[in-house]
């Protein structure tokens, strides 16, 4: 058995006395191997922090994840079967899409290196957009609207959470999408309803929170500090920088 | 813990809460490293949440909590697995160790990686993903509800599971050569 079956098995609790110690005396001279074991392992424990987050979002009435996916069935009732059939397809059709992320509303002088469709008006799935010139606007199915400015690097995570690699952005917040977290590479905002801006300078290594209206709380990752930022009268800026090198990911 | 602990470090017990939530998702995947099952893992981390809670004057900054916490986690993982003795077939102490030594995984890089690979699944296939963890029985319901065997579906998980590490892989490549490192 190859050691990606025998590390799947292992992670499973399905592996028998043989099949760990093949695997054992592998990972004690392999140092890829033990790489590896840890990164399925990761995605192991990442899989279920999704699933109880789906969980919870379930038990708090989440209507929209309450469609759980049926696979299939087999239907025997022939006078039935022109109308399942076309039900099933139906069903099967709407199923089978993956989860609408974003919609691009509009875009100006846009241009894109994205492999996700780049027309106004498309429904994007979770993916990474980079508009390599121009402005666009998308919005993410909780509402939030974000305007981006080229060059910027997108990643598409979740209808409530996204995360700015490079580029700057302005985000409209309305109150269905309160608490939506717009990450960058050295923290992250997490919004109470209102307007703001990020940019991220890769080569300065450092991102730019200001916030237009309302108020945003900024999580910095490396210290574990929150702040928030609230509007008073004024525009808020603040500024987050890579304390030391070593910090880098 | 101790007054003359708690007014060295001026760390509250708010800050605790708030550094071990923040936290328990690296050190749940830090064990799951070490450990053979999810039940195991859940004793530890509240196991060691106990040790940490009582330990947390010790600890000089915010900065220093993973790094303290995954050396209290790693010792309770290691206690764990010489306790549960030889009816159970777990990596020898050797091995452990040099996986405690080395799973220094980014937990928030590889979390975004992953949200966005199981977007990339079609229905019912990132159900079938987050079956395992969605309640005892999940899968084989699904098998159920499907018609397949649930031998089956385990098989389709399997390939599923490697085309999902296989994408979070290169997403996590892919953004470390955009941030250059």
């Amino acid at each position: 058995m190859e050691s990606d079956q025998l590390i799947h098995r292992y992670l499973i609790g399905e592996a028998s006395k043989d099949e760990v110690e093949t695997p054992d005396r592998l990972l004690a001279t392999d140092p890829v191997l033990r790489r590896k074991l840890i990164f399925e392992a990761g995605t192991d424990a990442g899989l279920r922090e999704i699933a109880f987050e789906r969980v919870s979002k379930e038990g708090a009435g989440d209507s929209e994840r309450n469609s759980i996916v049926v696979f299939p069935r087999v239907v025997s009732f022939f006078a039935m079967a022109a109308a399942v059939t076309l039900l099933g397809v139906l069903t099967w059709s709407w199923f089978s899409k993956p989860e609408v992320v974003v919609t691009l509303v509009s875009s100006e002088g846009a241009s894109w290196e994205s492999s996700l469709p780049t027309s106004p008006g498309s429904d994007l799935t979770a993916g990474y957009l980079n508009l390599t010139s121009g402005m666009a606007t998308i919005r993410f199915r909780s509402g939030a609207e974000v305007v981006l400015e080229a060059p910027a690097n997108l990643v598409l995570e979740t209808p409530m959470r996204g995360k700015l690699l490079a580029g700057a952005a302005v985000i409209d917040v309305p109150d269905e999408a309160i608490g939506f977290i717009m990450e960058t590479p050295d923290g992250d905002a997490i919004d109470h309803g209102t307007l703001f801006a990020v940019s991220v300078d890769e080569k300065e290594s450092n991102s730019a929170f200001e916030v237009l209206e309302g108020e945003i709380t900024v999580h910095h990752p490396v210290t574990g500090k929150e702040k928030p930022h609230p509007l008073d009268h004024a525009t808020h800026s603040y500024e987050f920088a890579y304390p030391d090198e070593s910090f880098r990911a | 813990m101790a007054d003359s602990e708690q007014s060295q470090n001026q760390l509250s017990e708010g800050d605790f809460m708030r550094l071990l939530m923040k936290n328990e998702p690296a050190l749940r995947a830090f064990s799951r490293s070490l450990l053979p099952d999810w039940n195991l893992v859940d004793e530890v981390i509240q196991e060691a949440s106990l040790t940490l809670w009582e330990k947390f004057g010790q600890l000089e900054s915010e900065i220093g909590f993973l790094p303290w916490a995954k050396v209290v986690v790693r010792f309770k993982c290691l206690s764990a697995i010489r306790d549960l003795g030889r009816d159970r077939h777990v990596f020898s102490e050797g091995v452990l160790e040099l996986l405690a030594d080395e799973a220094a995984e980014d937990h928030a890089n590889a979390m975004s990686a992953l949200r966005v690979c199981l977007g990339k699944f079609s229905n019912p296939h990132p159900e079938l993903l987050l079956a395992p963890y969605s309640g005892e029985g999940r899968v084989k319901r699904l098998a159920d509800e499907s018609g397949k065997s649930a031998n089956a579906l385990y098989k389709l998980l399997g390939r599923l599971r490697q085309k999902l590490s296989g994408c979070v892989h290169e997403s996590i490549a892919k953004e470390a050569l955009a941030n250059g490192v």
